[in-house]
């Protein structure tokens, strides 16, 4: 069966006709957000985390039908200070190597800084602990996310002074 | 000749201008990966794609009686339904690996099982839909009759003669067994001070990548062109195989590998799906995608063995004599080589141990669970983790510290190269100096104060382990039987090309290339591209296994480059009126050695060989394209005077210390502190490699503790989610402190060692010594990995796991 379905994706009014049986993460990236990727389709690995409404989500146990009307953000659409920060301490300190798992690792490292701009190691290691990789051993993702959080601090500290 | 093709052992960086070697470069391309930019295989999936989704056998041996797919292909949105008769009429059998002088088969395997199914979760119809649910719902609609057949579930009964055979045609399910003798072992033990015996059981492990396999074929009827892409990081050897699956010839066949997501050893050539989807797409004309399920993905076996070992020891530590029995349960037969693991193991025996005596037999079963896959460690890991427990126990017997027995027993750095009795040729090392090195880097004092307090419940214990992880396999008969190329080309505009028939998984392998090449021309890694992936467009070559790709492909960019190097220099020198010997190129120049001012841009002599080809640059030879290949120095296939080849040229090798804390309440595993000291020889990109080394460290840690694929009676796969097959997590892991050695191979023209697969046998072994050394007295009976709860709680009352 399909139906008819919308949503704003990544700042984009996408209108499409979707398999009712279709997951969330399945329709993102038909309609070309490929950067979210399919691990498990079990909510095990994170691969799929996306936000939905400013909120974090395992878009492999959302059916898409129920995300109708909302507005749904990737990694593709992550563009604020916080997301290019990350981006660039995960090049620097080798925070991936095949590359698979960090959209997502990315996506919830987002949702952590805006929430705790100064997380603790430990802090780090739980948010991420919803999400799998199986490259890095995750120490380097983590000093990744750490050393984000330090230039984020730095700066505002520069425009505080 | 103005360069030397071979590079010295010593130096071998030096040589080379510029200096990217050594250099922790960022990753190539590293911005499409962090901005979801980078397309994997499941991306380039287009519109207009058939999805085909796959009936798996629920039984592990029984005869096929009639399969009626008459519903199902009237189903919404199906487009064709497959059937093992009906695969068989549209292609040849899979090419297997299997040894015919050993094991008389037959061993024909079909892409979908024929008449006869051998595993749980074979492949036996191939449902092609316009939606990948819509293949998915149609498969309940397919009835099928079998005759059920007596399964062999179990390699030692499995190894009897009156066992049933895992295919009705057999007439044994040993596919190989093996001795590697040196000495006289016999003599040795009874001459022996003590001789401890133990045995080590190893559940099944797999790789779990975070990206399960996806295979997208496109049939051109017009061009009669296959395009197969996908994740494969074997790509010529995959276009070998649906040669001859297909029976079509190789120039009508492409293979395409794209970005992939991790592979550890599963995506290697072998699987029926890259045939299904290749033979589904030429049969229906149209481009046909397979998406592996995670459930399907838990379908891959590997390291199933048991092993019986006896060590035997002087009075003052020196180990005499050590023998071991492995059997291992391959699983059925399938096209894919990973098998071939369970023949590694032994070759690795005694490792970094320097012992007269040595027996280890071998026995490679063949049942009806799922066949094996390659995955990290590749065999080497189950050797490693029992010789460092037959260590501790004969340490302990003689009631001596283990980290002196091991300093007794080390091959001394004065012993290379050292023939292993399997006849591997170890290259070079320095075992001692690393031993030395980690204790500057591993606390050891602190956390033995630690573990001597009382800790209500806790167990603390402190593991050491040695790994020898041979790297490079180049077996013979194997397609290819291990050697890489590269083909380097200069641009007009004076950027570099690199082709080479190694992929990258995701190591990282095609920046130390770039680097590798930038230094031969003196340019930045910016200016040098590499790619990799596509049989159209890469020479022939193995791909990416067993931790070749800069220890071959990377070799064979540098002997390419050099070449080229050397017809740049002849014009360079025309136009500089200097010698061709004399020139220098660094930093995007070429100059006159001792002389700077005299110099040009690299840019420059190659435009002029590309404008003035029949004046200034008349004596250089064109095109500035050359293809060289490597061929290990260090790999011997003609048997030596006792009848042994040596198929691993490479031999990096680390030592692990690990603490672990365990509850003796409830069995858990705590891993609180970790450092190890690593030796790949020359390094090109140190982070790159640090970060390979950690990973291979987690994943060890994973398969010492958690990682374990169950079967139930029936044959069936129980661990099918990341729910019950546990990986290790962000909150599971400590951080890692890794110091690095560099011995250079001098059997590599690069001084490269293999790096990759390091780390993972020797956290398996540290942290079993440690969860042993936690125990005590009981902790020397531990006789199963992975150490889960349940098998600590068995030890701990007493019981035998």
């Amino acid at each position: 069966m399909t139906e008819h379905f919308q949503i704003t994706l990544n700042g984009k009014l996408v209108e499409t006709d979707i398999d009712s049986r279709a997951l969330l993460i399945e329709v993102v990236r038909d309609c070309g957000a490929k950067g979210a990727h399919i691990g498990c389709l079990t909510g095990d690995c994170g691969a799929c985390s996306l936000e939905v409404d400013g909120r974090l989500a395992k878009s492999c146990l959302v059916l898409a039908v129920s995300a109708a009307g909302r507005e749904v953000v990737t990694i593709e659409g992550s563009r604020d200070a916080i997301a290019r920060e990350l981006q660039s301490a995960f090049v620097a300190c080798n925070g991936f190597q095949c590359g698979y798992c960090t959209s997502g690792m990315i996506m919830v490292a987002i949702a952590l800084l805006r929430a705790n701009p100064s997380p603790t190691e430990a802090e780090i290691r739980n948010a991420i602990s919803g999400n799998l990789c199986r490259c890095t051993g995750y120490e380097d993702i983590v000093r990744a996310i750490a050393s984000a959080a330090d230039a984020l601090r730095g700066r505002t500290f520069e425009r505080n002074t | 000749m103005p360069h030397s093709l071979e590079g010295s052992a010593k130096g071998p960086v030096s040589g080379e201008r510029g200096g990217w070697v050594g250099k922790s470069v960022r990753k190539k391309d590293a911005h499409r990966f962090v901005t979801g930019a980078a397309d994997y295989a499941a991306d380039l999936i287009r519109p207009g794609t058939l999805y085909v989704s796959l009936l798996r056998s629920p039984h592990p041996h029984a005869l096929i009686r009639e399969i009626d797919i008459a519903q199902a292909s009237r189903a919404p949105g199906v487009v064709a339904v497959m059937t093992g008769a009906g695969i068989r009429a549209l292609t040849r059998s899979m090419p297997t690996r299997v040894p015919r002088e050993r094991f008389p088969g037959p061993t024909d395997v079909w892409c979908l099982a024929v008449e006869e199914v051998i595993y749980v979760g074979q492949p036996m119809v191939a449902v092609v839909a316009e939606r990948q649910a819509d293949a998915e719902a149609a498969k309940s609609l397919i009835r099928i009759e079998y005759e059920l057949l007596d399964p062999v579930l179990e390699a030692q009964a499995g190894a009897e003669s009156i066992s049933p055979t895992a295919r009705r045609e057999w007439s044994t399910n040993v596919v190989f067994q093996d001795k590697i003798r040196q000495g006289d072992v016999d003599a040795a033990m009874s001459g022996a001070h003590c001789v401890v015996s133990g045995s080590m059981r190893f559940g099944s492990g797999t790789s779990a990548p975070m990206e399960c396999r996806c295979y997208v074929a496109d049939w051109n009827a017009r061009s009669g062109r296959l395009t197969l892409e996908g994740t494969m990081q074997q790509p010529h050897p995959t276009r070998w195989l649906l040669s001859q699956a297909l029976d079509l010839p190789e120039t009508s066949i492409r293979v395409v590998a794209p970005s992939m997501g991790g592979t550890f050893g599963l995506k290697m050539v072998g699987h029926p799906e890259e045939v299904i989807v290749s033979v589904l797409s030429r049969h229906l004309e149209r481009p046909v995608a397979f998406l592996e399920g995670r459930d399907e993905c838990f379908l891959a076996n590997a390291r199933e063995q048991l092993h019986e070992f006896q060590i035997g020891a002087q009075a003052d530590g020196k180990i005499i004599a050590f023998r071991d029995f492995v059997r291992a349960d391959v699983g059925a037969i399938g096209a894919g080589g990973g098998w071939l693991m369970a023949f590694v193991t032994p070759t690795v025996f005694p490792t970094v141990y320097d012992i007269p005596n040595v027996a280890v037999d071998s026995q490679v079963v063949t049942t009806n669970k799922p066949p094996w896959q390659g995955v990290r460690g590749y065999g080497k890991e189950t050797a490693n983790v029992v010789m460092e427990r037959a260590v501790e126990l004969i340490s302990a017997e003689l009631g001596m510290d283990p980290l002196e027995v091991r300093r007794r027993n080390l091959v001394p750095g004065s012993g290379f190269p050292h023939r292993l009795p399997s006849g591997l040729n170890v290259d070079s090392g320095d075992y001692e100096g690393a031993l030395d090195q980690l204790g500057g880097l591993f606390e050891s004092e602190r956390w033995m104060a630690r573990k001597a307090t009382p800790n209500g419940g806790r167990g603390i214990g402190i593991g050491y382990a040695f790994e020898l992880t041979p790297e490079g396999a180049s077996f013979p008969g194997s397609m290819p039987s291990g050697f890489e190329t590269s083909m380097v080309t200069l641009d007009p505009t004076g950027t570099v090309r690199v082709a080479t028939s190694v992929t990258s998984p995701g190591s990282g392998n095609e920046t130390g290339i770039a680097q590798l090449v930038a230094d031969v021309f003196g340019l930045h890694p910016d200016r040098v591209t590499v790619t990799q992936g596509d049989t159209d467009i890469t020479p022939f070559g193995g791909g990416n296994t067993s931790s070749r790709s800069l220890m071959f492909g990377g070799v064979a960019s540098v002997l390419a480059a050099r070449d080229l190097r050397d017809r740049i220099a002849i014009c360079a020198a025309t136009l500089l009126q200097a010698d061709p010997g004399k020139m220098e190129f660094t930093r995007g120049k070429i100059a006159v050695s001792g002389e700077p001012d005299r110099s040009l841009a690299f840019e420059q002599a190659v435009a002029t060989i590309y404008t003035q080809a029949y004046s200034t640059a008349k004596d250089v030879e064109l095109p500035l394209q050359v293809t060289r290949t490597y061929r290990s120095g260090n790999v011997r296939h003609t048997p030596d005077e006792w009848g042994r080849i040596s198929s691993y040229p490479s031999f990096p090798y680390a030592v692990h210390a690990a603490v672990v804390e365990v509850d003796t309440q409830t069995g858990c595993v705590s891993v609180l502190d970790y450092a190890a000291v690593h030796d790949c020889g020359v390094v090109v990109n140190p982070g790159l490699v640090e970060g390979q080394f950690k990973g291979a460290v987690a994943m060890g840690i994973g398969a010492a503790l958690w990682e374990e694929l169950l079967h139930d009676i029936d044959g069936s796969t129980r661990t099918t989610r990341l729910k019950s097959y546990v990986l290790p997590r962000s909150t599971d892991l400590p951080n890692f402190r890794i110091g690095h050695r560099c011995t250079p191979s001098p059997f590599n023209p690069l001084g490269v060692k293999g790096a990759g697969e390091s780390g993972f046998g020797g956290a398996m072994a540290a942290i079993a010594n440690a969860i042993a050394d936690a125990l005590g007295e009981q902790g020397r009976k531990l006789a199963r990995i992975p150490c889960k709860p349940e098998v600590i709680l068995d030890l701990l009352e007493g019981g035998q796991p």
